[in-house]
């Protein structure tokens, strides 16, 4: 069920977010374009409203913010420039990178949720909704790689064993995150847990909580309203610690943690002088790199001391910094000076190399010391390396241009200057422009080469003469930065596998309908071999000609009847479509008008032409309105009138012949023709005297009459007859047929009959009075020779017994009006045995002729109005066959 | 219910849901020196612990999950035992 739902909405999806997208660039030409701005609310609107059904509550999520977005903007509210175009484009591409996800995996990807929340976020934050009035909506976002500065207090609860802790495993390249987690005062009345939520969170280190405000004293403590803050240390991937709060994002914060945000040191104070005496030494140990010197001396004091001191603290934080796989020598020297002032203070935040937790960079060079010269992380430098042998290998390759020497120019500059190597942009200036004099790509190349090697020694750009006086940044710049990784993904997803083919082709129907008439014609085409084949026997005398026209024609008819039953195929629609909205429907109703009702749908597999079940909608649904409302009575007059209480209503499909009916029955109250006529008089459609010769039938069909669908005559006739002649009209637009019989008590049946349309109709030709006539297939029983004398005359009637049964008898010539001319001996008569309205009839011809395909074009014009023909043929000669109506004739 | 009122003692047993919140409230509240057993506790609702942080009773026992020991006693200003 959820698959074939969907299977479709993927379609749909991709439709809506075209819809959308081509909308807002539309907008972007002409912000004032109303009609486009409700096009694009419109499609993003239902595209939230169909995800709904699916497990994709980060789609939901984007969509929503995006639309609530589109509807302030609809609203006048805010006005459309292009950053909300490109925020509102991006989430889109995202919505359809997911919908490919949905399609393949059936679910989103794990990090779906991080990256809708922040986008949301984002959209929000640009249409500064009333949304992102919320706290945590202040909060940077999420994803941003460039890892917020984690507050000191969010790790004040954790005891100094747990950020150790932290600290080893951050040492041993894991990543560890800090979550902090506020859940909403109400959360426990939706079910939420989050006391449970936090320690079920993967590879949870340790949470702490923390009250969000003092306590109430106990007759005002409100045990369910949530007063708990929540901070945790996970090691588990960003994606799934957002995968796991996915419910709670809104409320959560997640950061990195570095190991300088670990170390703290608190604790009694102290200024025994031998702490002084231990900078002084420690600094020169540092200095020296007597790293192991300098841990013995640590630990010698660290054995002296009392453990509740901070100097001792920072003692042990110094014992850990100095066992870890790399050392910190700037938060090593933070720490000796620790021991003497009580506090520790970081240096500027480093960006460890594990920014990205996706990345997994093994984090060897965790709290790289601040040279801001040096480019000390050897993956950084490879990496940049790696940057510049392309470069060069680039300049090498295409020889010297001058204009294409500048991006290979910038992309280094870049890469200096993200490495924190300093500027070399006046290097790379100056290289560049003694390239241009000379006219060799040689000194731009030089300069490159010359950056390599400084890499390759792991010194930066100090190095380069031009670039000495430069400004040194304070701060090395992150090499490693991923501003965005929602899009970077959805890169990733792109690029792995191409998006798989969608076996949907949505095709213009007027295609179709062109494909169908070729189709159509070249069946009708067809029908002039077997004549062309009689022609070659009987005028050219060759019987071998004929035969292998004929054999032709087997294979052309049969290709051809395939063709036109794929054609069909192509656009069929089950019932079910239409018949689909009905069960709900009817619950509603029954349930507002008090009303017990069963509905029973058959036949919902029929099915029928998209032009035709799209059309059948509506005209249902007014007729089963009419019968839930006015048909059907309340239980208790049901039960008075001897009836169930429970009443049925039967919706049912059927193909017959080359129609489709409809069948709407109920057994309610029925329609009372002698109100009807009383209408009728009322309404001046009829005179009394009229009025009074309709038999009940004809008293019924006044029901179509435009003239009754008012409500004042609708309450006066138990309601039959709203929008009935609007049904009447869609119906008969259609080429079809609606009927109502009814019995006062008993209920009521309306039955829709349509054709489906421009099919190709099976007939067979038959001869009578004198002219050839075509019968529908479908109708025809079998054909049989009678003998004159095995027909019977009861009365006027004449009728002839087939097997036991006896099949009433009517001669074509005298449904003609025409003389009948025999053929044969005249000792039998040739009977086409039809079954008409569910009953066999025998039809007396003159003679049967082969069956044939037709293409079926109902009367027109002037000749619109004759009765008894369902419409005209061309035959393979040319001639026209007329297309007999039995049921109209009989 | 997961708690088991005793004499001066509640024991929490399995996992302690919400509804347990306000018979929680009103027992250590009707108690002078109302004493919490969790020995048995494998979990507890937040509305739960909630109450714990704000009426801080004598704890008897602690869980055996650690984590939620270090939570409870983070938030009571103990030191589990």
């Amino acid at each position: 069920m959820t698959d074939q739902l969907l299977q479709r909405f993927i379609p749909e999806a991709r439709d809506l977010i075209e819809t959308s997208a081509s909308g807002l660039l539309r907008l972007e030409k002409n912000p004032k374009d109303d009609a486009a701005v409700n096009e694009v609310f419109r499609a993003v609107h239902t595209l939230k409203g169909s995800s709904g059904l699916f497990d994709a509550v980060a789609l939901t999520h984007l969509v929503h913010a995006a639309e609530d977005l589109l509807s302030s903007i609809r609203a006048d509210e805010l006005i459309l420039d292009s950053t909300l175009i490109d925020m509102l484009l991006a989430s889109l591409d995202q919505v359809g990178c997911w919908i490919d996800h949905l399609e393949r995996d059936n679910c989103l990807p794990r990090d779906a949720d991080g990256i809708s929340n922040t986008m949301a976020r984002e959209l929000r934050s640009l249409a500064a909704l009333p949304g992102s009035a919320q706290p945590t909506d202040a909060a940077p976002p999420l994803l941003s790689g460039q890892a917020a500065d984690l507050d000191p207090d969010w790790l004040d609860g954790f005891s100094e064993a747990e950020r150790r802790e932290a600290f080893h495993r951050l040492t041993a390249g894991a990543t560890v995150l800090a979550v902090r987690y506020v859940p909403d005062e109400a959360c426990f009345y939706s079910g939420t847990d989050p006391l449970g939520l936090v320690l079920a969170t993967p590879e949870l280190l340790v949470a702490v909580a923390h009250p969000v405000a003092a306590f109430a004293l106990p007759p005002d403590l409100d045990p369910y309203r949530c007063n708990l803050g929540f901070t945790l240390l996970t090691t588990a991937d960003r994606t799934d610690v957002e995968m796991h709060m996915r419910y709670e994002l809104e409320r959560v914060e997640i950061r990195l943690v570095a190991p300088n945000d670990l170390i703290s040191v608190a604790g009694l104070p102290t200024d025994a002088p031998v702490w002084e005496d231990f900078r002084e030494e420690a600094g020169e140990l540092l200095a020296a790199g007597d790293l192991v010197g300098l841990a013995a001396r640590a630990a010698t004091l660290n054995d002296l001391m009392g453990p509740d001191l901070a100097a001792v603290a920072a003692l042990r934080w110094l014992a850990t910094l100095l066992a870890a796989p790399t050392q910190d020598r700037a938060a090593i020297a933070a720490l000796i000076e620790a021991t003497v002032t009580g506090r520790f203070v970081a240096m500027p935040r480093q960006i460890a190399p594990v920014a990205q937790p996706s990345a997994a960079v093994p984090s060897a060079t965790i709290g790289s010391a601040p040279r801001p010269h040096a480019v000390v992380d050897p993956h950084a430098r490879a990496f940049a390396r790696s940057i510049l042998a392309a470069q060069l290998g680039c300049c090498e390759g295409i020889g010297f241009d001058a204009a294409r020497l500048v991006a290979p120019g910038r992309v280094v500059g870049n890469l200096m200057a993200s490495l924190g190597a300093g500027d070399v942009t006046d290097a790379i200036a100056n290289a560049l422009q003694s390239a241009r004099d000379t006219g060799s790509a040689a000194p731009f190349l030089r300069l490159v080469d010359r950056l390599d090697a400084e890499l390759a020694e792991g010194c930066g750009a100090t190095a380069v003469p031009t670039s000495a006086s430069a400004p040194v940044p304070a701060e090395p710049a992150p090499w490693h930065r991923d501003d965005r990784p929602a899009v970077s993904n959805h890169e990733e997803v792109r690029d792995d596998d191409a998006r798989p083919l969608t076996h949907m082709l949505k095709v213009d129907q007027a295609k179709i309908d062109l494909l169908m008439n070729l189709i159509g014609e070249l069946v009708v085409s067809k029908n002039s071999l077997p004549f062309l084949a009689k022609r070659a026997e009987e005028v050219h005398g060759s019987r071998e000609m004929s035969r292998e026209i004929k054999e032709q024609y087997a294979v052309i008819n049969r290709l051809a009847q395939e063709m036109q039953s794929a054609i069909m195929h192509v656009r069929m629609l089950p019932v079910s479509d239409i018949f689909g909205r009905f069960p709900r429907l009817v619950r509603d109703m029954a349930r507002k008008l008090t009303k017990e009702i069963d509905l029973v749908i058959e036949g919902e597999d029929t099915a029928a032409d998209k032009i035709i079940i799209e059309a059948l909608g509506d005209p249902i649904l007014h007729i089963v309105r009419n019968s839930l409302d006015h048909g059907i009575e309340q239980p208790s007059d049901r039960l008075a009138a001897g009836k169930p209480a429970t009443a049925t209503l039967l919706l049912k499909a059927y193909q017959e012949a080359d129609n489709v009916v409809i069948e709407i029955r109920d057994d309610g109250r029925g329609i009372d023709p002698a109100a009807i006529r009383a209408a009728a008089v009322a309404k001046g459609v009829l005179d009394q005297a009229r009025a009074d010769a309709l038999s009940d039938q004809e008293a019924i069909n006044l029901i179509y009459h435009p003239g009754f669908s008012t409500a004042a005559v609708v309450s006066d006739l138990s309601g039959r007859g709203v929008g009935m002649d609007v049904v009447r009209t869609t119906i008969e637009k259609l080429a079809g047929r609606v009927s109502v019989t009814s019995r006062v008590g008993e209920g009521t049946r309306t039955r829709l009959s349509l054709p489906l349309t421009m099919s190709v109709t099976h007939v067979m030709m038959v001869e009578a009075a004198g002219s050839l006539y075509g019968v529908p297939m479908d109708l025809i029983v079998e054909t049989v020779r009678v003998p004159l004398e095995a027909i019977h005359t009861i009365k006027q009637a004449e009728a002839f017994i087939l097997r036991d049964t006896l099949i009433p008898l009517v001669r074509m010539s005298t449904l003609m009006a025409q003389p009948a001319r025999r053929r044969g001996d005249g000792s039998e008569e040739a009977v086409l045995v039809c079954r008409v309205d569910g009953r066999n009839v025998g039809l007396v011809i003159d003679d049967f002729r082969e069956g044939m395909d037709i293409l079926l074009k109902p009367l027109e014009g002037i000749v619109a109005g004759i009765k008894g023909f369902a419409g005209t043929a061309l035959l393979g000669d040319g001639r026209v066959l007329l297309i007999l109506d039995l049921k109209e004739l009989l | 219910m997961a708690l088991r009122f005793g004499e001066g003692e509640v024991h929490f047993d399995d996992h302690c849901v919400v509804e347990d919140a306000m018979p929680l409230l009103a027992f250590l509240e009707a108690e002078a020196d109302p004493q919490v057993r969790l020995a048995h506790c494998t979990g507890m609702h937040t509305a739960l612990i909630q109450v714990l942080a704000a009426i801080r009773p004598r704890i008897g026992s602690w869980p055996a999950d650690p984590g939620l020991a270090r939570l409870l006693g983070g938030l009571m200003g103990m030191e589990p035992t």
